[in-house]
Order: C-alpha cells, then sequence, then structure tokens
C-alpha cells in the first residue's frame, strides 16, 4: 500500500471511529434511551435521587433478633452492582425462590451460624438521616421471609 | 488549515513508544482477565432470565451455550498472550482486539453493564490493527518491522498517528460524561455538587446494606456540601477538558495525570476501582515510554556486563 492510500485508511479509521464512540451522546435527548457496551453516553452520573434510595436487600435475624446485613454474595454471582440488580430482579419475580436460596447458602456459611431466618427487605433511606447516624429505613416492606435450617452438629 | 491537521494527526513518534503502550496493554487485560475466569464462567451459567444482550450480542435472544463461551475465553487469553509477545501480531493483534470486544459484551450482557472495560476495547482494537509490535516484540526480534493488518508495511507517522487515536479516544469517556451532566435533569445544577454527593451516599449505602467493603468517608463528608460543588468543578474541567488535551503533549501529560487523580479521589470517597486508569495503562499512550523503557534497558545491559567481566 502507498503513502497515500495508507493515509487515506487512518483519516477514514480516525473519524469513522471517533463519530461511533461518539454517537450515544443523541441519547442524552431521547426519553426513554437504552444503555448499551462499549458505546454508551454514560448516563449514570446525572441520574437526580433527589436525597434518598429505595433498596431490595438481605438481612439476617440472629437468635437475639438482630438483624445483620447479609452479603449480596449469597444470592449470585458477579460484582455488587450486577447481583444488586439481580436480586431486584428475582424478588420482584418470586421473593420466595430467591430466599430459600439465599437461606441454603447461609446455612452453608460457619460465619452466619447464628442468622435464623432471611428476610428480603425493599426499603427506603433518606440520605440526610442515614448520614447523620439514623441507619433506620424510612419505608419499609418484608418481601419474604424464610427460616435457616443449619446442619445439626 | 488542512495541512495543520494533518500534521497535528500524523505526527511522528518512535516505534518503541507504540509497542510500550502495546505490552502495558497486554499485561494489563492478561492480569484482569485470569482473575475473573471463575467469574466469567459462572456468570455465562447463569439462567436466561438474566441475559440482556449487549453490543456485538445484540441480537441475540439467547445466551450461548457455556461450551461455546469457555472457548472465548480460552481463545481471548491465547490471543492476549500471542498480542503481548508480539507474536505473529498481524494475525494475532486483530484477533485479540475482535476477541476481546466479544467476551466483555458477552461478560457485560447479564443485566449489569461496567462501563469502565469501554476504553480498554477500544484501545485494544486500535492496538490490535496498527504496527505496534514494531519493535519490544518477538517478530521485531526475528523479522525486523512487520507492520500491520490494516496499513501494511510502517512508516514513523504511523506509530504517531496510532497514539494520538488511542489518546483521542481515551478522552471520549470524560468528555461524553461531561455532556451528559449537563445535558441531565439537573442541567447546569449539577455544579451545585449535589447530585455528586447523592451518588457517593447511594454507592455507600448500597455497599453498606448488600454487606460489603465501602468507603467511610462520605459520613465525615456529608454535612459538607461546598466539599462537592469543588468536587463537581473539578470533574467538570477534566471532563469538559479532554479534547483539550490533544492539543500539545505538555497539556496531554497534565491533563493525564489530572484525571488519575480524579480516579484516585473516586478510589477513596467511593471505594470504586477504575483499574484501567488507576494502574495508568489507559493514559500510558499520553506520555514518552520510550524514554524510562531505554534507560532501564541499558541500566540491565550494563549490570550484565559488570556480572559478566
Amino acid at each position: 500500500m502507498n503513502k497515500v492510500g495508507a493515509k487515506l485508511i487512518a483519516v477514514a479509521c480516525t473519524v469513522g471511529l471517533l463519530l461511533v464512540i461518539l454517537w450515544p451522546v443523541r441519547l442524552n435527548w431521547q426519553k426513554s434511551p437504552k444503555d448499551n457496551f462499549p458505546l454508551t453516553h454514560y448516563p449514570m452520573f446525572s441520574q437526580m435521587r433527589e436525597g434518598k434510595v429505595t433498596m431490595t436487600y438481605l438481612v439476617g435475624v440472629q437468635q437475639d433478633q438482630r438483624r445483620v446485613y447479609l452479603s449480596y454474595q449469597l444470592a449470585g454471582t458477579g460484582g455488587m452492582n450486577q447481583v444488586r440488580k439481580l436480586i431486584r430482579k428475582r424478588a420482584d419475580k418470586n421473593p420466595e425462590k430467591l430466599c430459600q436460596q439465599v437461606a441454603a447458602q447461609v446455612a452453608r456459611k460457619s460465619e452466619y451460624r447464628g442468622v435464623e431466618k432471611v428476610k428480603i427487605l425493599k426499603s427506603s433511606f433518606i440520605f440526610d438521616t442515614f448520614f447523620n447516624g439514623d441507619t433506620i429505613p424510612q419505608k419499609n416492606e418484608v418481601l419474604c421471609t424464610c427460616n435457616v435450617n443449619h446442619p445439626s452438629e | 488549515m488542512k495541512k495543520r491537521l494533518l500534521n497535528f494527526w500524523f505526527d511522528t513518534a518512535p516505534a518503541e513508544r507504540l509497542a510500550a503502550f502495546r505490552i502495558g496493554l497486554g499485561l494489563f487485560s492478561l492480569g484482569y482477565i485470569l482473575p475473573r475466569i471463575g467469574m466469567y464462567r459462572q456468570i455465562a451459567r447463569q439462567g436466561a432470565d438474566l441475559f440482556e444482550p449487549v453490543g456485538v450480542f445484540g441480537g441475540f435472544s439467547t445466551p450461548m451455550n457455556a461450551g461455546m463461551f469457555d472457548a472465548l475465553l480460552f481463545l481471548t487469553l491465547a490471543a492476549n498472550i500471542a498480542f503481548l509477545l508480539g507474536w505473529h501480531f498481524r494475525q494475532t493483534g486483530p484477533a485479540f482486539g475482535v476477541f476481546l470486544l466479544a467476551l466483555l459484551c458477552y461478560r457485560n450482557s447479564w443485566s449489569m453493564i461496567f462501563h469502565n472495560d469501554n476504553v480498554l476495547v477500544w484501545h485494544a482494537l486500535v492496538v490490535g490493527f496498527t504496527p505496534a509490535a514494531d519493535a519490544y516484540s518477538l517478530d521485531a526480534h526475528r523479522r525486523g518491522r512487520v507492520g500491520s493488518l490494516l496499513l501494511g508495511s510502517s512508516a514513523r507517522w504511523q506509530y504517531g498517528w496510532t497514539l494520538k487515536l488511542l489518546m483521542a479516544i481515551a478522552t471520549t469517556p470524560y468528555l461524553l460524561s461531561g455532556i451528559a451532566k449537563l445535558a441531565g435533569p439537573a442541567g447546569l445544577d449539577w455544579m451545585t455538587g449535589e447530585i455528586m454527593r447523592d451518588q457517593v451516599a447511594t454507592d455507600t449505602l448500597r455497599k453498606i446494606v448488600l454487606g460489603t467493603s465501602s468507603s467511610d468517608m462520605i459520613f465525615g463528608l456529608y454535612n459538607l456540601p461546598w466539599l462537592f460543588s469543588g468536587f463537581a468543578l473539578m470533574t467538570m474541567i477534566v471532563e469538559l477538558g479532554a479534547p483539550f488535551a490533544l492539543i500539545k503533549p505538555k497539556i496531554a501529560m497534565t491533563w493525564a495525570v489530572m484525571a488519575i487523580l480524579m480516579h484516585i479521589g473516586i478510589l477513596l470517597v467511593m471505594n470504586i476501582t477504575f483499574r484501567y486508569q488507576l494502574t495508568g495503562a489507559m493514559f500510558a499512550c499520553f506520555f514518552p515510554l520510550e524514554y524510562p523503557i531505554g534507560f532501564l534497558s541499558n541500566l540491565f545491559k550494563r549490570r550484565g556486563k559488570q556480572l559478566v567481566s
């Protein structure tokens, strides 16, 4: 390939690739844009949260009725945000099944020996109160409760 | 104008600079994929209800066979090693770019998209198709300059052009993020820092209730809204200023350092690790890497001679 031909290909690749990568910018002005990979408009940093968040999560209830947050890893494989979405999706669809699955995992782990029940909760938290020491959610909905059957020692 | 633009894009650079970037990228991706093999294989075996295909798998309605995914994973790793070593690069370079794109598209097709992988994929594709194995490679050792699948035989402008394109690609997520913030529902109010504070708070709260480690800095910072206004301003400078980083090498290096500092800030406040950015591998194209490598190489040669004598 001669020098001019190679440079023309380079120009075409530069313009084409940068246009393709920057093309999702138009999604900023669409009503319900769908995110993608590796082309995206990075919507996650501009969401309005208005000082609150609603979460679906797992809680263990101990013998003394104290509650502990259970690790997301009991519900599935992947990073925290990936399993967070999985928990929300499966808790909406079939909370009993998810609860049983988590309870079975809890029963297998020695660090959760004191946990007698698993609850799947959907709660709304207010940042102003949470980050000033009051971690009790503003709204709380128990989606499911199930017992943990620890193996007899 | 046209001549200036062409001079800007086709500025020359040594083959060693692009080759050093290839090695950094190859080492990073290998170090990124190897510890995640188990996780990737488990993710690929999840229920089809979690499959939300993206990228090159956008047209798929069901997940691929688990054995096929394992083959893709193996091929990506094999191509990664060849890419790193610069072995039969005209074939293995493009293969690595394409396999990595497919692997990470599939990994991101399971209900959650990890945007920190974006630039890695684009960089691998660009480096794979360009003459990045003309130095520091098995090909260069055996046959001299081997060129690339895209442009054929090598010339010095090709190294400079590739590096400039890699730099331009590295700036795009910042520019897009900056635009998304200002085009979002808050508009210019994003600059007050409130949305950023809420985002940090959301992330920390999620980590706490999902029983994983989090940075507790937000507990100390939450009642200091002015601090988040400062963070928001600095973020905007880095993000909207990203395209200007391409103007001159000194501005480019300054911008790259600012971007790395921003990622260190994100790590400290949110405990989020942007690995490709934080290791510096992504920003290596902004720096003349041939100098430190040449220095180290001479040092080893001298030490070797001393040992022999």
